[in-house]
């Protein structure tokens, strides 16, 4: 009995003694980093990933978590993990919208250590909007996405410039039983609501949040354009349904060929050029609407990666951005997955413009493109806009009621934001 | 005795009494990104707010209409479906089989499925309304019968649950009671209402309480189904209090709602059971 | 009121559940049915119910067909097995739900009800579930019921079989009072043939669904007309001599004496069953059961013999009666 258990100490006191001595002598062990993206990141980066992992091999190790399809999800699992404190990743890919909430929880470490002035410029004017946070850089951006109106070159020889001449030529191509509908986009009550709403909005002349933080949404251009998206509907330009439509229902319907216009983002375009599309070679893509003496804008949507606070490792996981966010990394993506690059330099890349005609569209999108509003509290105000906006495109509410109340519910939790805030 | 009882007592005071009381303390506080995530009590003022909102009193309304529409309409059918199991019947055990099937299917994949089976105007249902010459109802995207898309939704998931639980209690019915019955005279339908039922009551009230707790708290189903709209028509407690946290991280405000739909829960199990007490009494 | 059964047949997957089945319960008589767990008794019982059909064959009540009359309506006072009580209702309920269901006038369920409660003497118990009564109370209730249908036939399936040795005795007598005074033929299920002679006039013997033999405990006793019949009836079994002849001869232990001269044996096992033992001796005809008074010692030597006109002669093939 006591030999036995006199073995058992032996040979537990040599197992640990040989996994110290193992572990003094694996220094040279590479630093482990780990990057947390939304599974269509996670698979088109591999490629990427696994060449840098071969270059710094022995120094750096990357991995990537691959979270849900869905971007709030990936949103939810990351506030999960970072509220415990101790979050076992290093580099978060993030939506535009979550960079403010999360630079103001101090989960995300700004990045003024790796990024200078030099570095911002390469990045296209467009999408330099959106990776800081009070003044300070906290993102670098991957793939920048903007909202595009996207029209049939086989049924009109220009695109509409104006909301007006979207409604006419609409009604048009309608009566002479060329389309079922118009125009989809995306009219769910969800954060692509938001995001429609804002071109639209400005297209009038109005805006959201505006520099000196005031809200502006009851002015007459909001409504105005809160009445040309019921008129959408109600003028039966959209189909009713579009009040749950979401970008993938937008999708199904243009490719079909049943609509004249659609409102999406870049992805969209590589899908309609698959063999399975009805109206291949039949698209064009250009700028959203924008009544007269205003300038069109795109809600800017990009992805970019940030740097957690809590990571230990924060020069290797820089490394790793900067590898997967170069120039040719950026090429590669677009190339293979259409991915609209951040360098301004690849928008003139011989290349790059022969593969994709609509890459000067995306410049031109780009460089009108237009943040959301940059506060931490962004989801509960798109949350109210998007409530309100739901209501009227289902004829629940009056435009006008629907935006007065938009405006003061706003100012409420901006209101008891700054009051807590004191 | 007490040995007996610590392990489960342990259980339920970390699982539900702790985070209970976590909750109440955070639901005094201030806490939010505003709040850089740090507690500040807040004396009642998320409780005021509470009291004031607006929708949390619609979302109430809303998640109370879905449970009890849900719910009534799953005891009665799987009253009906566990009846029909119970009679013997040539492949009666592949239909039990594949009565359960709703059951074990993960909520995202068949809300998903009902999301597309309700899409206008590719969905099956509106392709089927337009081939009969009806005008589309577009059920998605009208906020006053939205809501009834996921009560089918939840209806069709959760009713083979329910049926399962009742086929149980049917069989524990011993047949005696109904040939002896049927000696005295009695109809299949007397039978029905005089011994089935009342003997399946016990039966019916774990599965009501069971399944009111389970609707009361919906989430998944909605949030893919209609993500709490057209014009936030659907949108349940549980879909609130998850914005709250998860999208505005205001988790003082949050928990608050938690709590306070936590307190109508209790109230209407309570109601539910008061109601159900009377209706015995009525009964002969 | 006769009750009787026409060459009546049941086949369930093939196999023969009751077969060729004829008799006939007269007024105020008490059939029982006797025989082995599957025998076909209480099948036999649930076709004169009508909750199951015959697959061939015909019931009757006096001159009408009933056969294909359902249940509800044949007018059947059923008590089963398990007494069949409804668990939820009180002993009143238990007994108005079936006048209920009849719709007989509130007024006349009530005096009914009342009625057969005074004559159980269950009116202190009206208002009990069943689960708080005691077997014998159940069986009354069971009983009740059966009696308010105001029936042609009475059913009764092993009646006594949840309740305990002492009780049985003590309700027999009882419960025939009960139901033969109505004068409707009475069929009475059971294992037991010890209640069954205690309670029929009449005993049918049933193997594997054909009748074997029906007549009274007395003639069952002396003239079994099959070995089965004979083995099944009276206690302790009969002896089955091993005589290596062409045919079954058989002797009941109560028929052997002690004799001088006779079949030498050999004690293995004593049993003492109050006024009366019984011994196992082993002889040249094999195991031979013996039931001697009880206060006769073990001689020495035991030596059998009995008297030839009490043996049963079987035919080695058939198992029926030859002699």
């Amino acid at each position: 009995m006591i030999i036995k258990k006199l073995k058992l100490i032996i040979i537990f006191t040599l197992l640990c003694f040989s996994s110290i001595v193992i572990g003094l002598t694996d220094t040279n062990k590479p630093i482990e980093i780990n990057a947390l993206m939304p599974a269509p990141f996670a698979d088109s980066t591999e490629r990427l990933v696994e060449q840098f992992n071969q270059e710094n091999k022995g120094k750096i190790h990357l991995t990537v978590t691959r979270g849900p399809r869905e971007t709030e999800s990936v949103s939810d699992m990351a506030i999960s993990s970072m509220i415990l404190g101790n979050s076992p990743i290093d580099i978060l890919l993030i939506d535009v919208t979550w960079l403010p909430k999360y630079a103001a929880t101090g989960w995300i470490s700004p990045l003024d250590e790796w990024v200078n002035d030099e570095d911002i410029k390469s990045i296209i004017s467009g999408a330099r909007q959106g990776n800081s946070y009070k003044n300070r850089e906290f993102r670098w951006p991957l793939v920048a996405d903007i909202g595009l109106l996207y029209w049939r070159k086989d049924l009109m020889q220009e695109p509409p410039k104006t909301p007006d001449a979207l409604i006419k030529i609409s009604k048009k191509l309608q009566n002479e039983g060329l389309v079922k509908y118009g125009y989809v986009w995306q009219g769910r009550q969800y954060e692509g609501l938001s995001c429609v709403y804002l071109e639209v909005l400005k297209g009038f002349g109005g805006d959201w949040l505006d520099n000196s933080n005031q809200f502006r949404l009851d002015e007459k251009s909001s409504i105005k354009a809160t009445n040309w998206l019921r008129e959408l509907i109600t003028s039966e330009v959209s189909p009713k349904a579009v009040t749950n439509f979401s970008e993938p229902e937008a999708l199904q319907i243009f490719e079909t060929g049943d609509s004249a216009f659609m409102r999406n983002w870049p992805y969209a375009w590589a899908e309609l050029q698959k063999p399975t599309s009805s109206v291949k070679d039949k698209v064009g893509v250009t700028t959203m609407v924008a009544d007269t003496n205003q300038t069109p804008t795109a809600t800017l949507g990009s992805w970019g990666f940030s740097i957690l606070k809590n990571s230990n490792n924060k020069d290797a996981a820089w490394k790793a951005i900067s590898y997967l966010t170069s120039e040719q990394a950026q090429k590669e993506l677009f190339l293979k997955y259409g991915y609209t690059p951040t360098k301004a330099k690849l928008f003139n890349d011989i290349e790059m413009l022969e593969m994709s005609p609509i890459l000067p569209e995306l410049e031109k999108a780009l460089q009108i493109s237009e943040p959301r509003p940059k506060t931490p509290i962004y989801a509960q105000l798109s949350d109210v806009l998007q409530r309100e906006l739901s209501a009227v495109l289902t004829g629940q509410k009056d435009p006008q009621k629907a935006m007065i109340s938009a405006q003061v519910s706003s100012e409420n939790i901006l209101k008891s934001a700054g009051e807590l805030r004191s | 005795m007490i040995f007996l009882f610590a392990p489960a007592a342990l259980f339920l005071i970390l699982v539900f009494v702790l985070p209970l009381i976590r909750y109440c303390w955070i639901s005094v506080h201030a806490l939010s990104v505003i709040t850089n995530l740090e507690m500040i009590p807040n004396y009642g003022a998320n409780w005021i707010r509470l009291y004031n909102d607006q929708r949390f009193w619609q979302d109430s309304f809303q998640t109370i209409r879905f449970t009890v529409t849900s719910v009534s309409l799953e005891i009665l059918f799987a009253i009906a479906i566990a009846l029909l199991l119970d009679q013997r019947w040539r492949g009666r055990g592949v239909v039990r089989a594949l009565t359960i099937l709703p059951w074990a299917l993960p909520t995202t994949v068949m809300a998903l499925g009902w999301r597309w089976i309700f899409n206008t105007p590719h969905g099956p249902i509106e392709q089927i309304i337009s081939l009969l010459g009806f005008e589309s109802i577009n059920i998605l995207s009208n906020p006053n019968i939205a809501w009834i898309a996921t009560v089918i939704g939840d209806v069709w998931k959760t009713t083979p649950f329910i049926a399962l639980i009742l086929l149980a209690g049917l069989q524990s019915i011993p047949n005696d009671l109904y040939e002896a019955f049927r000696l005295e005279g009695g109809s299949s339908r007397q039978a029905l209402f005089n011994i089935t039922i009342p003997l399946l009551k016990q039966y019916l009230l774990i599965g009501i309480l069971f399944r009111t707790a389970q609707a009361f708290g919906v989430f998944d189903l909605i949030q893919i189904m209609t993500g709490g709209g057209p014009a936030s028509s659907t949108e349940s407690l549980a879909l609130y209090a998850y914005l709250n946290a998860m999208r505005f991280l205001d988790f003082g405000y949050s928990a608050t709602i938690m709590l306070g739909s936590f307190i109508l829960l209790v109230f209407s199990c309570l109601l539910a059971w008061l109601i159900f007490n009377q209706i015995k009494k009525i009964q002969l | 009121m006769t009750l009787i059964l026409k060459n009546l047949n049941r086949i369930i997957n093939n196999q023969w559940i009751i077969r060729d089945l004829s008799f006939e319960v007269l007024n105020g008589e008490c059939l029982a049915l006797l025989g082995p767990s599957g025998c076909g008794k209480s099948s036999t019982l649930r076709l004169i119910a009508g909750l199951d059909k015959p697959t061939g064959g015909s019931i009757y009540i006096d001159q009408l067909d009933i056969t294909s009359i359902s249940a509800s309506d044949r007018k059947i006072g059923m008590v089963f097995q398990s007494y069949a009580l409804y668990p939820h209702l009180s002993v009143l309920k238990n007994l108005t739900l079936g006048l209920k269901a009849r719709k007989l006038p509130d007024s006349e369920q009530k005096n009914k009800v009342w009625s057969v409660l005074s004559i159980m003497q269950l009116e202190d118990f009206a208002e009990r579930k069943p689960s708080e009564l005691s077997g014998g109370q159940r069986q009354r209730v069971a009983l009740a019921r059966a009696l308010l249908r105001e029936p042609n036939v009475y059913l009764l399936d092993e009646p006594m079989s949840n309740l305990d040795a002492q009780l049985r005795e003590e309700l027999r007598p009882e419960l025939r009072r009960l139901i033969l005074s109505g004068g409707q033929p009475v069929v009475y299920v059971t294992h037991d043939q010890e209640e069954a002679m205690a309670m029929a006039s009449r005993i049918a013997v049933l193997n594997n669904g054909s009748l074997e033999q029906i007549g009274t405990p007395k003639e069952l006793y002396s003239k079994p007309l099959s070995l089965f019949v004979a083995k099944f009836i009276g206690r302790p079994q009969i002896n089955i001599l091993n005589n290596q002849s062409n045919e079954i001869v058989a002797i009941r232990p109560e028929d052997i004496n002690l004799q001088e001269g006779g079949i030498n044996c050999k004690l293995v096992h004593q049993e003492w069953l109050g006024k009366n033992q019984l011994w196992q001796l082993q002889s040249d005809y094999g195991l031979i059961r013996m039931l001697n008074e009880s206060d006769i010692d073990v001689p020495e030597n035991i030596t059998i013999g009995w008297q030839s006109t009490k043996e049963h002669h079987f035919s080695l093939k058939t198992g029926k009666r030859i002699n």
